[in-house]
C-alpha cells in the first residue's frame, strides 16, 4: 500500500524500491478481515476501487462488526458504521433517549439492516434513512495484497526479490540494506513494513513497548451462498473468534492469549503494542512495524491507513528530516493512544472471565482518557472528542449503548420541550428504518447483481 | 406533586453586565425554561464595561442564529457592518501588508492543499500574493460585500463573513433580549460575597443598597476584577505577558469614511499595534501597547495621528493583563469573558471566547451539587482553546523581520511554546499546516500569516513538484478569473448595507 501511495504520487526524480521478501506475509491476519468506511477513498487512491475489490476478489461489504456473549454487557449489539445522529430541537439524540429511556439499536439504520441480512448502497436522498448507513468491506488481506502487487507490476516501482539479512546503519539512519541474493539497496528514506520483526526500525535504534501477547489462528470454509453484511466477533472464556463473510469462503479468526514459548498449537502469536517512536532517523515504520493492536476492530485498517496518510503528507522534501519526523511522531502518538483508547472500552465490561487473555485485556485499559469518556458519557451523556481520533462520536456512541452504559440524566435543555414531541420522533424515526430494512435485498442477491452489473460494465 | 428533580439547579446568577454577562443570560434565558431555572443577572451603572471586541469571526453567526436572532435587525440595533477578514500593515517589515481573509484561498487540488499549488506558481510569478486567490480578500479590498451562496458549484460559496459592531449596543440588543425571555436585571453593586463554611460554595452576593441574592451557579462577568473566581475563591492567573508584552490600551472613536470599509485593519507600531474596526455611525480605534516601552502620551499621539476621521471625544485608557485563569469553573463558579482570561483583540477572538465560555456551560449544564468531571471537563475544553488562540497571536508578534525598536528585537527573538514552534518550523521546511481538531484556525488562517509575515517554505510538497508548471498556471489563472468576476458583479458593502441593515444612527447622519 505504502509503494502504491508514493508511486501515486512523487515523480520520477524519485526512486522508489520494494523489497518484496522483507517480512513474513503471515502477520498481515492481525490486520482483520473489515475495514472502515473512511478507506474508500484512500483505496481507490490505491488502485482498490470498489468495482476492481469485487470482480477481482471476495471482497463484501460491511455495515460494522457484531459482537455476542461479550462479558458485562446485556447481550449481544452490532458496533455499525453510521453517519452523524439527528439532532432533535437542538439537543443531541443520546439526551432524548435517556430521557425516554429508549435504546440506540433500533435507530441504527446500519444496525437493522445487518441483522436483517440486507444491503443497498446508500443514496443520495437525505430523506431515506438508509443515506445515514456507512459501509465498509469484508475482505481477504492475502487477496488485497495480490491486486495491489498487480497493481504495481504496472507501476514505476523497481521490485527487488530477496531476504533481508543486514542493515547497515550510522547513528539512527540506515544507510543500506542486503539481501540473501547479495544485492545491496542504498536509499534515502527507508519504510519499515516488515511487520512485528521490524528489521529496520530495531535497526534504526527505536524500542517496541509491548503490552500483551495474543495467538490466533485462521481456517477458511468454501460456502455456497454469501453471508450477512458485516462480520461477527463471539467472545468466549479464553478469547473470541471472528466469523467474516466473503463471497464464496467464511473465514474464522480464533484469538486468546499467547501462551510463550511452551505452545505447541502452531497458532501465530504476535505482541500487542506500539513503537516507542515510529519515525527514527531515516526510517519510518507503518503498520504492524509501528504498532499492532488486536484486530477485535476495525482499528488496524483504520492504523495502516493513517500510517500512510500521514506518511504521503510528511514525505520529506531534503536530507534533513527532523520536522517531518516530529510531526509524523506527534500524529503516531495520537494516533495509536485513541485508537487504543476504543478498544480499551470495550475491556471496561464489569467482571471479565479469569482466563489469561481477558484478565490480560482487562489489566491493560488503565487510561486517564478513557476514564473521561466513560465518566462524561455515564454522567450526562457528553461524548468527550480528543485531537482528530480514529474513532468518532457515533462510533462511541454505538458502543457505548451497545455495552449498556447509559447516562444518568439528560441535557437540561429537554426540560423545555414537550416530551411527547422526543416520543413521537423517536418512534417516527424507528418506524422509518424498519420500513426501510424490511425493502432491502438480502446481502447475497445485491452482491451477484452488482457483479453482474460491473461485469457488463467492464466489458462494454 | 413531588419536585421532579431534587438536585436540579433553580437559581443562576450572573454577576456583571457587558457583552460577556448579556451573552451569557441570553444564551441561558434561551435554553433553559424560566419557570425551571430563574437567571438574575446583577450590574452597576457606576461601573462602566470594557467594551472590548469590536470586530468578531464568523463563529459570531453560530451564536445568534443559536439565539434566533435576525441578522438585519441585530445590524441596524448595533450599528453593524460585515466583516471579510483582517488586513495587517507593517507586521512582518515595515511598509508590508496583508490579508487574513475568512474563507479559503483558491481550491485543493488531488487531495492537496492549494497554497503547496500557489508556491509552486510564484516561481514563475514571482509579483504573485496568495490572497489574489481569496475571494473575501477581493472583495475586501474593493470595498464590496455579498452574502454567500450555499451552492458549493459557485465561487461565492467561498466567501465568509463575520461582524464589526457597537459591543454596547450589542450588550443592550441581547439585554432585552433576555429579559423578553424571563431574566431578571438587578441594578447594583456587590460588596460582599457569602460561602458556605464547609464546601466554600458561593451562596450569596450582598449589593450596596442591603439587597442579597441567593444562587446555585455564579457566572462571574466582572471582567478584569474576577470579583468572584479571583477575590472569593482564589483562583490564580497564567500571566502570558513573556508572549505578549503589551499591557495597555488607548480607544477612541472617530468619524467614518465614506465607503464603510467590510474588513478590520491592523497596523503594527513602534511598541504595539493599532485597530481601526469600522460600524455603520463611526470608525473605532485602539492603540495597544506596552507600558513599559512606550508612554502613554506617546501611544495618544500616535493613535490621534493615525485615525482617518475627526476624533469623537477623548482617549479612553484600559489596563489589561494577558492570560487565562488557571481554572474557569471552581466549586459553583464559572468565570466568562475578561475575568477568565483575556487576549489582546488582534484575531478579534474576544467574543468568541465567551460564547465557548457559554455554550461549553450549555453542553456540560450542572446539577446543583457541581460534580467534579463536569467542572473537569469544562476546564479542560476552555483551557486547550484559550492556548490555542494564544498561539496564533503570538504567531504575529514572532514571525517579524522588524528590528527598528526594542519591542520587536523582544518579539522576534523570544521563546515561544513549542507547539508554535513545531508549527513554524513544519511551514519553513515545506509549507505543511495540520490543523489540530477544535482549533479555531484553519489551516487557510496559517498560511495566511505566515506568508504574509514572510516565512516562505524552502520548498514545496514533493507530491506537487512534479505537476507540471503549465497546469498549475492554467488552473490558478482559471480560478482568478473567476473571483475577479464574482467580485466585479459585487454590490458595495455600502450600498449592500444601506439596503439591507441601515441603522438609525447611520440614517440620522445622512
Amino acid at each position: 500500500m505504502v509503494a502504491a501511495g508514493l508511486a501515486g504520487g512523487l515523480g520520477p526524480a524519485y526512486r522508489i524500491v520494494l523489497l518484496d521478501d522483507a517480512g513474513d506475509a503471515r502477520f498481515d491476519a492481525f490486520y482483520g478481515s473489515v475495514s472502515a468506511p473512511t478507506g474508500y477513498d484512500f483505496y481507490r487512491t490505491l488502485g482498490l476501487d470498489e468495482p476492481t475489490l469485487f470482480l477481482e476478489s471476495g471482497t463484501t461489504f460491511s455495515y460494522g462488526t457484531q459482537y455476542k456473549t461479550w462479558p458485562g454487557t446485556r447481550g449481544d449489539w452490532l458496533q455499525c458504521h453510521h453517519l452523524p445522529f439527528p439532532v432533535i430541537s437542538g439537543v443531541p439524540l443520546q439526551h432524548h433517549l435517556t430521557q425516554q429511556g429508549e435504546d440506540l439499536a433500533p435507530l441504527l439504520v446500519s444496525a437493522q439492516a445487518a441483522r436483517a441480512g440486507g444491503f443497498a448502497h446508500p443514496p443520495q436522498d437525505p430523506k431515506s434513512p438508509l443515506s445515514r448507513a456507512e459501509y465498509g468491506y469484508q475482505f481477504c488481506v492475502e487477496e488485497w495484497t495480490s491486486l495491489l502487487h498487480r497493481h504495481l507490476a504496472l507501476s514505476r516501482v523497481q521490485r527487488v526479490q530477496g531476504d533481508l539479512v543486514d542493515v547497515e546503519t550510522e547513528g539512527a539512519d540506515i544507510r543500506s540494506v542486503r539481501l540473501s541474493s547479495g544485492t545491496e539497496v542504498k536509499g534515502d528514506l527507508f519504510i519499515d513494513c516488515t511487520g512485528p520483526t521490524r528489521h529496520l526500525i530495531l535497526a534504526a535504534g527505536g524500542g517496541f513497548e509491548k503490552q500483551r501477547e495474543i495467538a490466533a489462528r485462521r481456517t477458511n470454509a468454501r460456502v455456497e451462498q454469501l453471508g450477512p453484511p458485516h462480520r461477527t466477533v463471539d467472545a468466549y472464556p479464553d478469547g473470541w473468534t471472528s466469523t467474516t463473510h466473503l463471497s464464496d469462503a467464511v473465514h474464522t479468526l480464533s484469538v486468546r492469549a499467547a501462551r510463550g514459548a511452551d505452545d505447541q498449537s502452531g497458532d501465530l502469536a504476535i505482541g500487542l503494542g506500539r513503537m516507542d517512536q515510529a519515525w527514527r532517523g531515516n526510517c519510518v515504520a507503518i503498520g504492524n512495524a509501528a504498532a499492532v493492536l488486536e484486530p477485535l476492530t476495525v482499528a488496524p485498517m483504520m492504523l495502516l491507513q493513517r500510517d500512510i496518510e500521514r506518511l504521503l503528507a510528511l514525505v520529506p522534501a531534503g536530507h534533513d528530516h527532523s520536522m517531518e519526523r516530529r510531526e509524523f511522531n506527534r500524529r503516531f502518538d495520537n494516533d495509536v493512544t485513541h485508537a487504543q483508547l476504543f478498544q480499551s472500552a470495550f475491556f471496561r465490561a464489569g467482571e471479565l472471565p479469569q482466563s489469561p487473555y481477558w484478565q490480560d485485556a482487562g489489566a491493560s485499559t488503565c487510561s486517564e482518557g478513557l476514564d473521561r469518556k466513560i465518566a462524561q458519557f455515564e454522567n450526562r451523556g457528553l461524548l468527550v472528542r480528543y485531537d482528530l481520533e480514529p474513532f468518532n462520536d457515533e462510533d462511541w456512541m454505538i458502543l457505548h449503548f451497545g455495552m449498556g452504559r447509559r447516562p444518568e440524566r439528560h441535557d437540561r435543555q429537554l426540560d423545555g420541550l414537550p416530551v411527547a414531541d422526543s416520543a413521537r420522533q423517536i418512534s417516527a424515526i424507528k418506524q422509518m428504518v424498519a420500513q426501510m430494512v424490511s425493502r432491502l435485498p438480502p446481502h447475497h442477491v445485491y452482491v451477484t447483481n452488482l457483479k453482474r452489473y460491473l461485469e457488463k460494465q467492464a466489458h462494454g | 406533586m413531588a419536585e421532579p428533580r431534587p438536585n436540579a439547579i433553580r437559581k443562576i446568577v450572573i454577576v456583571g453586565g457587558g457583552s460577556a454577562g448579556w451573552m451569557t443570560a441570553a444564551a441561558l434565558s434561551s435554553m433553559l425554561a424560566s419557570r425551571a431555572v430563574e437567571i438574575t443577572l446583577i450590574e452597576s451603572e457606576q461601573i462602566g464595561t470594557i467594551g472590548v471586541g469590536e470586530a468578531t469571526i464568523p463563529d459570531v453567526i453560530n451564536f445568534n442564529a443559536m439565539l434566533g436572532i435576525d441578522e438585519a435587525e441585530f445590524l441596524r440595533a448595533t450599528n453593524g457592518t460585515f466583516k471579510l477578514g483582517i488586513e495587517f500593515v507593517n507586521w512582518g517589515r515595515i511598509g508590508d501588508s496583508y490579508f487574513h481573509p475568512f474563507g479559503p484561498h483558491g481550491a485543493d487540488m488531488k487531495g492537496i492543499d492549494f497554497h503547496q499549488f500557489w508556491l509552486r506558481y510564484r516561481d514563475a510569478h514571482p509579483g504573485s500574493v496568495i490572497e489574489d486567490f481569496s475571494l473575501s480578500t477581493l472583495a475586501a479590498k474593493q470595498y464590496k460585500f455579498t452574502p454567500p451562496s450555499n451552492d458549493p458549484r459557485s465561487v461565492l460559496s467561498q466567501l465568509r463573513y463575520a461582524y464589526h459592531f457597537d459591543a454596547t449596543a450589542y450588550a443592550k440588543y441581547l439585554r432585552a433580549y433576555s429579559e423578553a425571555r424571563g431574566a431578571r436585571r438587578v441594578e447594583g453593586k456587590v460588596v460582599d460575597v457569602t460561602c458556605h463554611v464547609e464546601t466554600g460554595f458561593i451562596t450569596s452576593v450582598q449589593l450596596e443598597n442591603g439587597t442579597e441574592v441567593t444562587g446555585d451557579l455564579f457566572i462571574d462577568c466582572t471582567g478584569f476584577r474576577a470579583l468572584l473566581l479571583e477575590k472569593t475563591l482564589g483562583v490564580g492567573f497564567e500571566d502570558w505577558a513573556h508572549w505578549l508584552p503589551c499591557d495597555t490600551a488607548q480607544t477612541i472613536a472617530c468619524e467614518r469614511t465614506d465607503e464603510i470599509w467590510p474588513y478590520t485593519r491592523s497596523t503594527a507600531k513602534r511598541a504595539g499595534w493599532q485597530w481601526r474596526i469600522p460600524t455603520q455611525h463611526r470608525t473605532g480605534n485602539g492603540h495597544i501597547y506596552s507600558s513599559n516601552l512606550m508612554s502613554d502620551e506617546e501611544a495618544i499621539e500616535s493613535l490621534l495621528a493615525d485615525l482617518d476621521g475627526a476624533p469623537l471625544g477623548t482617549p479612553r485608557k484600559i489596563k489589561f493583563r494577558t492570560g487565562r485563569r488557571t481554572r474557569f469553573w471552581d466549586k459553583n463558579c464559572i468565570a466568562i469573558g475578561l475575568s477568565g482570561g483575556f487576549l489582546e483583540p488582534l484575531e478579534s477572538t474576544s467574543l468568541f471566547l465567551i460564547q465557548e465560555g457559554v455554550s461549553k456551560l450549555i453542553s456540560l449544564f450542572p446539577s446543583r451539587d457541581m460534580p467534579a468531571t463536569v467542572r473537569d471537563e469544562y476546564n479542560r475544553q476552555l483551557i486547550k482553546k484559550f492556548d490555542q488562540v494564544r498561539d496564533f497571536i503570538i504567531l504575529h508578534y514572532k514571525a517579524t523581520e522588524r528590528d527598528d525598536s526594542a519591542f520587536w528585537n523582544y518579539c522576534r527573538t523570544m521563546e515561544i511554546p513549542d507547539s508554535l514552534s513545531q508549527k513554524m518550523e513544519l511551514f519553513r521546511e515545506a509549507g505543511r499546516v495540520f490543523r489540530y481538531e477544535d482549533e479555531l484556525f484553519a489551516k487557510p488562517s496559517w498560511v495566511a500569516v505566515m506568508l504574509g509575515q514572510n516565512i516562505m517554505p524552502r520548498v514545496v510538497d514533493p507530491f506537487v513538484s512534479e505537476i507540471g508548471e503549465h497546469e498549475i498556471t492554467r488552473s490558478l489563472n482559471s480560478m482568478r478569473s473567476a473571483m475577479d468576476q464574482a467580485t466585479a458583479r459585487m454590490p458595495t458593502h455600502t450600498s449592500f448595507l444601506s439596503r439591507y441593515a441601515r441603522s438609525e444612527m447611520a440614517m440620522a447622519e445622512k
